[in-house]
This record gives C-alpha cells, structure tokens and sequence, in this order.
C-alpha cells in the first residue's frame, strides 16, 4: 500500500495550474489499470477454453472498444501510454 | 524560482553538468536544475536530459528522474526525496553498475477483423512477450515488459559486464528484434 500511495502521489502536482491535469492522469491510470485487469483475466478464460466461439467474439469486441475509448481518452488529455503506468515497486510494472 | 530534479545520485559527481547543481538529501545526492527545462517540453529537451544523465553516469550511480518532476525550494525537496531515502537507496544498489536495454518485438497479428482476432493479438502479443522474457530474464537483473499494440516493449536492466552476452542472445532471436542502449536505468529508477 505503501509503494501505491507512492505512486499516485507522485502524480498529483503542487502547483494548482496543474491540478486539474494531474486529477485527469490519476482518474484514468485507475481506469487503465482496471481495464488492464479486465482483459488479463478475458484472456485467461480464453486460454482456459471453456468458451464458445460467439462468447470469445463478444467478449473480444468489448475489450477492443474498451481499448479504443481508452486511447481516445488518453489522446484527449494529452497523456502517453506510459503516462499512465502505474509503478508499484516490487510487483513491477503492472499494466 | 522552481526546481527541476533531473536525477538522484550515489555521491557527488567528479563533474556537474553545466546548469545544474547538487543537493544533499540524507545519503542522497539530488542533482538539480534551478530552471524548468524548456516548456513546451519537445524531443530536444528530453535528449538534452539525457545527456545530463549520462554524463552523471560516468563518474556515480544515478537513477533519472521522472521528467517534470518539480519542487517549489530546496526545502520541499528534501521532503519529497527524504521520505523515500530507503527506496531510493534500494533502487540505487539495484542499478548500480548496470544499464538498460530496451527491447522491441513485433507481433504478426492474426488474420481476420472484430473481436475473436483482437483476442488472439493479443494472446499471441502475450506468448511473445513470455517467449522474450524467458530467452533474456536469465542474462538480466531486472526487466519488465508490457504489450502495446501489435509490439511487445520490453526493458532489461543488465550488468555492464554482460552487456555482450546479453546483445548476442538478442540477435539470436532473430529478425525483427530491436535492441537500444545502453540507456540509464529509466525503466528500474521507480517507484518514482
């Protein structure tokens, strides 16, 4: 818990100008990385094989349109992939 | 007047880059610059960073710092510095004597449009990366490696002294396989 609040706290900048920057980055690295889990765990289902064929296309053009708002939110703000990564120490890069 | 951190040190460097100065922070050793370094921040400004680091690299230790990184006064940054002295010294001992290579594998990605061949990029980007990471984790301290795309974006932290072995097993995957570096340690200085 320690290395997260490390992690988003360097985020969140002082000067208040950037604030409103900062919020945006944390709020969408949170959705990033539950939209990162989401997807780790579509594909192990996938991988497991206990799926249908129309269960994988539907699961796979949800996660494809969930990627697709995420750039396009990621784009809008301004921010790179790696803007919102989230380190967390000793797990290592999650996303 | 603000502060710009643009690396954490060992110990003091032989020689300070030009424009920029030093801060003790416990064992620490901030180097920073009393100017925000060029706004808008362009290519030209992160290569001018990377100099700076790499001079520093010649005679200490260092671990880059997160670009933007900023502080009002000295005060305020050794508090932010000061809280993490621990990690930040554990990151250093990690890197110490190390550089990073940057890694890039391509992924053909399946025939076929909608969401079954999404999947299977990615789980093909996946096996990639698993594949990539288990040819070149045992010549590494460190690495991470993440999918972006139809590209597997690794980074291996690797002792100086391996470094040859480390660029001949690279090659041996084949083509395709982009290797960079050496870098500073930009992907192991966190948790920044």
């Amino acid at each position: 818990m320690k290395d997260l609040e490390h992690a988003l706290s360097r985020r969140i900048e002082a000067d208040p100008e950037k604030v409103e920057q900062g919020l945006a980055q944390l709020v969408l690295t949170l959705v990033e990385l539950i939209r990162q889990i989401v997807e780790r765990q579509a594909l192990r289902r996938v991988e497991g094989g206990n799926l249908t064929d129309e269960e994988i296309e539907r699961l796979g053009t949800t996660l494809m349109l969930l990627d697709e708002r995420m750039t396009e939110l990621r784009e809008h703000f301004g921010f790179s992939e790696e803007d919102l990564n989230l380190q967390l120490g000793p797990l290592g890069t999650l996303l | 007047v603000t502060l710009e951190l643009l690396a954490v040190a060992s110990a003091e460097p032989e020689e300070l880059p030009e424009r920029t100065r030093c801060v003790r922070v416990g064992r620490l050793v901030a180097v920073v610059s009393d100017a925000v370094w060029g706004s808008p921040r362009g290519a030209d400004d992160l290569w001018r960073r990377n100099a700076v680091v790499e001079d520093l690299m010649r005679s200490v230790t260092v671990l880059p710092a997160r670009l933007g990184t900023q502080a009002a006064d000295e005060e305020e940054l050794r508090a932010l510095l000061g809280a993490r002295e621990d990690e930040l010294l554990e990151a250093l001992a990690l890197v110490r004597g190390c550089v990073e290579v940057a890694v890039r594998v391509p992924v053909q990605p399946p025939e076929g449009e909608g969401g079954r061949a999404y999947i299977a990029t990615r789980l093909v980007a996946r096996a990639r990366a698993r594949e990539l990471l288990g040819e070149l984790e045992p010549l590494s301290v460190a690495s991470q490696a993440r999918t972006e795309g139809a590209e597997v974006r690794a980074a291996f932290l690797v002792s100086d002294d391996r470094l040859e072995d480390f660029r001949a097993a690279v090659e041996r995957l084949g083509d395709g396989v982009t290797c960079t570096g050496p870098w500073a340690p930009y992907s192991f200085a966190g948790p920044r």
